[in-house]
């Protein structure tokens, strides 16, 4: 099921809504588990036994971690949790990759599965590791209740396309939280603003892409507007998700990790990648690279373990090539950047900075939005002249005219000047008030108008659903 | 208002609008029919172990839910005038307005499917035709008078055009861009106006060698309100149109044998007007051959028109220049099947297609 369809907003949210809010807590996470296995199941019917079995599987080795806590021997359920855990997802995600590369280069003919990825396998997989690590370093106790595990695992707001929410963030809140009135409001807030995100600016967006696909008028300037319209496309797509999952955790008493800040006002790829995706970067850091070593090993080993995250974390957005290659070339970038580029661009002013880190970027994704490296290669040629098509066309011109409001929009909207905005009005108490006022108003608009756009529209999934 | 009551309100506002809307869809009876879009609106889907195992049963629940929300047309037009006004967008959904009038992009032009359309026409005339009086024409689509003008994508119709007359062999094209312009098409809807055909008749007319009728002598018959085609799509509050059908003595004294039917029909077809698309008046609208036999025609001329959804307005008027007329189209036939139907030699033979039809030739069976 989609936040952004009819279906959610109009039929599951307010019933779930009124049903948590009716009963007492300690029914509370019951509630839950049973909206959000109907949530999952509503999209992938087979593969919610594939994540209930997961779910199962996590919490068993966490009971076997915990009964032979603090022994060497604990190191066999904490492996054999790993193993399990990336079992399905190898099986699932990888198989076919790795087949058709053993075919490329063996010239072997071994038949592709053409199995259908399950929706959420990478972010639910992450989590139950997070949690079998945690217990087993400690840092986490044993969850008896495999009620309140499941719920951990499956609930609803983060389940399919995340945060990539610990165990440790939520261990609290699941056994106690507070609902308040302020807690609900800034909820909705976040899960309208985010809707808005998705419905208003990245599926818009995402017709720009469908269109330079179609057209037969292609020339370097429509090669240049389709890719910087992914990049922002990806960005409010993604992050207004985590936004709605955000929100939808504030209302139900959770406070989620935050997994976006402002990564395009970043002035190096190293702060980039500390503002984008946050919940994978870090951990990624947490389970990889700190326990390869991190920075506190020879000069060669560090560069090793960048490597291995990055080839990680290409890995996990996708199996092929282009995933990859888009992790290693984010590898390169940051080892450059460590050892020399940092105080290059230290130097350099802080427009030019912007330049170089969203030049970079808008390649990237160029890279990571291709179905493989030959497309992305054609891309990367027509952006810069060879390909064989004219410097600008009409369609072209046409589109960036048709679409100008929208990536003014989305370029605001991807930096903090809003927010700022908001916060100097809000410390001013007679602006404040005009504020409150206008913010419902705002909110329920922005609600009906997201509406509009869902009836008159079509099918608009979530990019990041088939990671 | 300070930020409490704020939180208050939204706390409150926020599940009072989705509940709201959840009571007035469950209590709004559902819609069968949307009239403006012409299209038929899903129902409820059917509740089935096997329909929910498969994940069927809530994609259509999806769509269900799209097709009978509460104030549905309201909410599209909404989103229409935000995309349109708010947004600056120059179309929505390849829909845009120029002057009042409401325009679909044409876009890209298909060089190959026009060329795949010549042919089509030359395969005709080795196989049916070469015997016959043979002619083509191009009927330019409402943004031949408005894209390229308002700076919107167009096709290059004088390209299209001449790859048509390249392709095209033995037959004597009859050029009606000139005779056109853009009051000769609804504002709503992508065709001509009937009454407005005086030039293109007398174009036609003075290359097939017939005369022209006076449409000023023939009965006007007014249907108002006609929201057309592009109405429904656009889902903007623009004006509506007034659609006249003309009546003569020949109109009224032809017959119409329907072959999809094996039915005999009336010229006008006046139960579709109270259909979900009024322009199917004119000769009961899409139909793969008809044949009409006109007594108060020119004796022993025959006419066969193959044709598109434009020839059903601008045939009834042909009615005295020929006694018979064949409506072919192919694009709801195999024209391999015509010999059956039609006995070929001697006739005139006028391919009359839109550049709509041109561009996307490959439905020409």
């Amino acid at each position: 099921m989609l936040f952004s369809s009819i279906t959610f907003l109009y039929f599951f949210l307010p019933i779930v809504l009124g049903l948590y809010f009716a009963v007492p807590f300690r029914f509370k996470n019951f509630i839950l588990l049973i909206a959000s296995l109907f949530f999952y199941f509503a999209g992938e019917p087979i593969y919610s036994i594939l994540m209930v079995a997961s779910s199962l599987s996590g919490w068993l080795h966490g009971l076997w971690i915990g009964k032979w806590k603090g022994q060497a021997k604990a190191k066999i359920p904490l492996i054999s949790s790993i193993v399990f855990g990336l079992a399905g997802l190898l099986f699932f995600k990888y198989t076919d990759f790795f087949l058709d590369n053993i075919n490329g280069i063996f010239g072997t003919s071994i038949g592709l599965l053409k199995l259908a990825l399950p929706i959420g396998i990478s972010f639910y997989t992450f989590q139950i590791l997070s949690y079998t690590i945690d217990v087993y370093l400690g840092k986490a106790a044993v969850q008896k209740s495999f009620l309140d595990f499941t719920t951990y695992v499956a609930f609803f707001p983060q389940l399919i396309a995340g945060p990539i929410v610990r165990y440790t963030q939520i261990e609290a809140e699941l056994a106690s939280r507070t609902h308040s009135v302020e807690n609900f409001a800034l909820g909705v807030r976040r899960f309208l603003v985010g809707l808005g995100k998705k419905v208003l600016i990245a599926n818009v967006l995402g017709e720009v892409g469908n269109l330079f696909s179609q057209s037969t008028d292609k020339s370097v300037l429509f090669y240049w507007i389709a890719a910087i319209a992914f990049t922002l496309h990806i960005y409010f797509d993604f992050s207004g998700y985590s936004d709605m999952a955000i929100g939808l955790g504030r209302i139900f008493g959770f406070k989620f990790p935050e997994n976006f800040n402002y990564p395009f006002i970043s002035r190096s790829v190293t702060e980039f990648w500390r503002r984008w995706h946050m919940s994978l970067s870090t951990w990624f850091r947490d389970y990889i690279y700190i326990p390869l070593g991190g920075n506190r090993v020879s000069q060669w080993k560090h560069i090793r373990n960048i490597f291995a995250v990055w080839l990680l974390t290409g890995f996990w957005h996708g199996a092929s090539w282009n995933f990859i290659v888009w992790g290693l070339m984010f590898g390169v970038l940051l080892i450059l950047e460590k050892f020399f580029l940092a105080r290059l661009l230290e130097k350099l002013p802080k427009f030019c900075r912007h330049i170089y880190v969203m030049f970079l970027v808008v390649i990237s994704f160029v890279i990571f939005n291709a179905n493989s490296m030959g497309e992305a290669l054609v891309n990367l040629k027509g952006m810069f002249g060879f390909a064989d098509v004219p410097l600008i066309s009409s369609d072209a011109l046409y589109y960036l005219r048709s679409y100008a409001v929208v990536f003014i929009l989305a370029i605001i909207g991807s930096t903090p000047l809003i927010r700022n905005l908001g916060n100097k009005l809000s410390a001013n108490a007679r602006s404040e008030k005009v504020l409150n006022v206008a913010e419902p108003v705002l909110l329920a608009a922005l609600l009906i108008v997201v509406t509009a756009f869902l009836i008159d529209g079509s099918f608009n999934p979530f990019l990041y659903f088939r990671f | 208002m300070n930020t409490k009551t704020k939180n208050l309100i939204v706390a409150i506002l926020f599940p009072l609008l989705l509940a709201g809307f959840l009571l007035a869809f469950i209590l709004t009876p559902a819609t069968a029919i949307s009239e403006s879009e012409r299209r038929e609106l899903d129902q409820a889907p059917e509740l089935t172990a096997d329909s929910i195992l498969k994940g069927e049963f809530f994609t259509k629940f999806d769509e269900y839910t799209l097709d009978q929300f509460p104030l549905r047309e309201s909410f599209r037009t909404l989103s229409a005038i935000y995309r349109f006004n708010l947004m600056q967008q120059k179309d929505n959904n390849k829909i845009y307005l120029s002057d009042g009038s409401i325009f679909k992009l044409e876009y890209p032009m298909n060089e190959n499917y026009i060329v795949m359309g010549g042919e089509k026409l030359n395969t005709l005339y080795e196989k049916y035709l070469k015997n016959c009086n043979v002619y083509y024409s191009i009927i330019p689509d409402k943004n031949y008078f408005a894209a390229a003008q308002n700076g919107y994508p167009s096709l290059d119709y004088e390209k299209l055009a001449s790859l048509m007359n390249e392709t095209v062999k033995n037959m004597t094209y009859i050029d009606l861009y000139d005779v056109l312009t853009l009051e000769d098409y609804y504002h709503t809807d992508t065709h001509w106006r009937q009454e407005a055909l005086t030039p293109v008749l007398e174009t036609l007319g003075a290359a097939m060698g017939f005369e022209a009728p006076d449409l000023s002598a023939a009965t006007q018959n007014k249907v108002e309100p006609f929201y057309g085609v592009y109405y429904g799509q656009s889902a903007l509050p623009v004006g509506s149109d007034t659609l006249i059908y003309l009546t003569t003595p020949a109109t009224q004294a032809a017959k119409v044998f329907n072959y999809e039917t094996n039915k005999a029909e009336k010229v006008y077809t006046l139960e579709d007007l109270d259909g979900l698309d009024p322009y199917d008046v004119y000769l009961g609208g899409a139909v793969a051959l008809q044949k009409i036999t006109s007594p108060l025609g020119e004796k022993g001329k025959e006419l066969i028109l193959f044709r598109d959804s434009f020839g059903s307005s601008i045939a009834p008027m042909l009615l005295e220049a020929y006694e018979t007329i064949w409506m072919v189209d192919i694009r709801y036939m195999q024209s391999d099947l015509l010999p059956k139907f039609i006995k070929f030699g001697g006739q005139d033979v006028l391919f009359l297609y839109s550049t709509l039809v041109l561009n996307n030739s490959p439905m020409l069976k």
